[in-house]
């Protein structure tokens, strides 16, 4: 049960998180705002954006704000799982040799994997369990994550040489998938004021415990989302199955699998995550249609034949979202 | 403060309301349907109108309307639904619904509370949303629009004949003359209730003469056309109508002596068909001596005194027509055209054919019955004079007796006009006839019997013909009649 006070300790964690972030980037309120959701629903985060749009900047100025451990793997062809997760050493203790645990940089709140498309399967895999059971298992040992946790992962969709797609169980793992974008004139030139005056960029102090975050967590599952919207949603992400009668006809020819139900849980955890982050007590269709793209856009795979002809996921969810009635 | 509950229960029974208003204007359009089929049927005689089923009607339709508004009330309205969508037409950030959902869990009591004061500042005027649309107006508009129609067509038929009130004797009468009494529809009133009587054999009514049967069997009235002016008393008889009695007479006596010649029983004896028409026969016979004959004809005897009975009967009967004859040809009226072409003023040279006075009114009244394809009976003059004015110019007595060629001049377009005759009885199909504009009918083959009388005014009559409208056949049948008396020469 969450008190009043939960709630307007909430709502001021998140505006102190939003100033914190928005003094590092500029613009990209969108991305900030899936950034802030995705830590409210204890999900993970896969940035896709070109080199030098401000991903990592974004990743380590939350994790600056937030004041939590904050650990970057640089995901590369020859990573190992065990330099994600740690491994077992051979330690000597009072003449005694014995295996001992030694935790990898998965061992933080926030894990900001950058480029992990460049890692092979193998080592992507390694962060499968962390991602969703919060638990990461070595050897016979299964150690807990510390809450919160969040992984942020950054990927290149251009520089696709070298890279390994990330495998649909892992990408199912992240509640969003969100694109960053060039920013506008306005934040250009901002941007390049905030890096080249003065002494530079510096990343935001300290405005939150994890103690807030956990509450703000627990508020969010708390918002009221009434009945016929969630049957809405449901409607939604049935929508995205070229099997479903509900699936409008490009769907159906283009679509190989539909959205897990894993996605439909990730648009009413988002949509709740946002109402809050609108200060809004209760979801509206407003906040399903604000995450409603990005936690599917991921989650829907094309046929052969969607690939072939070019067909972009984005276009289809639109058809989705307009052809599927609230009531 | 905002009261959700209060909200609630109004939304609910307002919904009920349209529910019930819909169900009920749709159960009103398919009763209203079910009584426009019946109407049509009705229509097209599938059934006669009657008042009672039209008041059961409307009462039908009143009560289907009645239980699919309770039908329609009865259904529960979803109210988080009824919510939301109250909320998305209002825009009001989907607070109601979700309201409902928070009171539903019982949990997040800070929320519920915000919720609840952002609605008390901007009460909702769900009434807006919650209106009569058109799917509630729309069967009742198409409702409406049929049952109007579905009461134009009961209005526009005749007003019901109760079937079981009608008298016997004037519905034999009036069935019997196919006659269409009414604007419309009264012959399949009439129709309908030969069809009940049909169906009620316990009312031990009278056998149906041959045109109630037929009737009964042809959609259309029967059509006098074939049978002539019969009446259904004459055509019950066996007689044709206004037939000289020694005809019938004749007639009879002529059947049962061919009946004799096949019949070498010892038992042979008349019917009592037979016995019917010599009794209603005897009354218009003139001569002791025939209707003596004719008695002994009903004494009961049989075998070979019945046929030698009868053959005296014919014997008598022939004398007296061939005197008969002699008396009537002298006392045929002439038409002025005759008189002024007659050579001899005396009217003893010149007579001319006279056809048969049944021939004769048979055709006028065929003309009559022909006219009236619907079966309709003609009794007044003006109807007459309407069919066939020129014959009743002359008076009817004169156009009756007048043969062809023996009437007045022929008006400027007198001529036979051929005429469709349609809807005739049996399977023969449409025939057709000539109506006579102005000139008498031409006998049928069949009718034109022997010159009756025998002119030697050869070429009077020959001028006659030459300067007359004849019906085709006639200048043929004259010049052979002519040929024949003269063998070849004048």
């Amino acid at each position: 049960m969450i008190t009043e006070r939960d709630l307007d300790q909430a709502h001021a964690l998140l505006g102190r998180l939003r100033g914190a972030i928005d003094e590092v980037i500029v613009g990209q309120k969108a991305v900030v705002d899936a950034t802030l959701i995705t830590l409210l629903c204890r999900g993970n985060l896969l940035l896709e954006g070109v080199p030098g749009l401000g991903k990592t900047l974004l990743v380590r100025a939350l994790a600056s704000a937030l004041g939590l451990r904050f650990s970057r793997i640089q995901f590369t062809p020859d990573l190992m799982p065990a330099d994600i997760l740690g491994t077992n050493i051979l330690s000597e203790d009072g003449g005694r040799r014995q295996f001992t645990y030694s935790p990898g940089p998965i061992f933080a709140n926030v894990v900001l994997a950058d480029e992990v498309n460049r890692a092979t399967p193998k080592t992507q895999s390694a962060l499968l369990e962390a991602m969703e059971e919060r638990t990461v298992t070595v050897g016979k040992a299964t150690y807990p994550l510390e809450a919160p946790f969040i992984v942020l992962a950054t990927q290149n969709p251009i520089e696709m040489e070298g890279t390994y797609p990330l495998p649909e169980a892992q990408v199912d793992r992240f509640l969003f998938k969100v694109s960053v974008g060039y920013p506008s004139l306005e934040d250009l030139t901002a941007i390049t004021e905030r890096n080249t005056e003065c002494a530079g960029l510096s990343l935001p102090k300290p405005v939150a415990t994890a103690e807030e975050v956990l509450s703000a967590q627990a508020v969010v599952r708390e918002i009221p989302i009434a009945k016929p919207l969630r049957q809405y949603v449901s409607r939604l992400v049935l929508a995205t199955h070229p099997e479903s009668d509900h699936a409008p006809k490009d769907v159906k020819s283009f679509v190989e699998y539909g959205a897990s139900p894993r996605a439909a849980i990730a648009i009413i955890l988002g949509a709740k995550a946002h109402a809050l982050l609108a200060e809004e007590p209760n979801v509206r269709k407003v906040d399903i249609e604000a995450v409603f793209r990005p936690a599917l856009v991921h989650r829907v795979i094309l046929n052969f034949k969607g690939e072939a002809e070019g067909v972009s996921v984005p276009t289809l969810l639109e058809q989705v979202w307009k052809g599927t009635p609230v009531l | 403060m905002f009261s959700l509950s209060r909200l609630e229960r109004d939304i609910a029974r307002r919904s009920r309301a349209l529910h019930g208003l819909r169900g009920a204007g749709i159960a009103f359009a398919a009763a209203v349907g079910v009584v426009l089929a019946a109407s049509v049927a009705e229509r097209f005689g599938a059934f006669a109108p009657r008042l009672d089923l039209s008041l059961g009607a409307l009462l039908f339709v009143g009560l289907a309307a009645l239980a699919g508004h309770f039908v329609g009330r009865a259904r529960r309205p979803s109210i988080p639904r009824l919510l939301l969508s109250i909320d998305l037409a209002l825009a009001t950030g989907e607070r109601l619904s979700s309201l409902h959902e928070l009171r539903s869990r019982g949990t997040a009591l800070p929320l519920q509370k915000r919720i609840e004061e952002r609605l008390a500042q901007a009460p909702p005027a769900w009434r807006r949303v919650l209106r009569i649309r058109r799917t509630e107006v729309l069967p009742w508009v198409a409702g409406g629009a049929a049952l109007a129609l579905a009461i134009f067509l009961a209005v526009t038929i005749a007003p019901p004949v109760p079937a079981t009130a009608a008298d016997p004797g004037e519905r034999s009468r009036t069935s019997s003359k196919g006659t269409a009494v009414g604007p419309s529809g009264s012959g399949e009133a009439e129709s309908d209730g030969i069809a009940a009587r049909r169906l009620d054999p316990g009312q031990g009514e009278p056998a149906l003469p041959l045109v109630d049967t037929l009737a009964e069997i042809l959609p259309a009235p029967p059509s006098r056309g074939l049978l002539g002016a019969l009446t259904d008393e004459e055509v019950a008889q066996g007689s044709e109508p206004a037939r000289d009695p020694r005809e019938a007479l004749s007639e009879l006596l002529s059947q049962l002596m061919s009946r004799a010649q096949i019949d070498p029983r010892q038992s042979f004896a008349l019917t009592e068909q037979e016995k019917t028409a010599l009794r209603d026969l005897l009354q218009d016979l003139p001569g002791s001596g025939l209707r003596q004959s004719l008695s002994s004809l009903l004494s009961g005897e049989t075998g070979d005194a019945l046929k030698d009975q009868i053959a005296e009967s014919k014997r008598l009967l022939d004398s007296l027509n061939q005197s008969a004859e002699g008396e009537g040809n002298a006392q045929v009226d002439r038409a002025p055209e005759d008189q002024k072409a007659d050579v001899s003023e005396d009217g003893s040279g010149s007579i001319g054919w006279v056809p048969p006075a049944t021939s004769s009114e048979g055709n006028t009244g065929s003309t009559e019955g022909g006219e009236q394809q619907s079966g309709t009976k003609l009794e007044g003059p003006g109807t007459e004079d309407e069919l066939a004015p020129p014959l009743n110019e002359e008076g009817g007595t004169a156009a009756g007796r007048a043969g062809p060629g023996e009437g007045s001049a022929p008006p400027p377009g007198a001529g036979f006009v051929p005429e469709d005759l349609l809807g005739s009885l049996g399977a023969g199909g449409d025939m057709r006839r000539f109506f006579t504009k102005g000139i008498p009918f031409e006998p049928p083959a069949e009718e034109r019997g022997p010159a009756a009388v025998l002119s030697l005014d050869y070429e009077t009559l020959r001028a006659l013909l030459e300067a007359r409208t004849l019906a085709p056949g006639v200048q043929a049948l004259v010049r052979t009649y002519f040929e024949k008396i003269t063998q070849g020469g004048p």
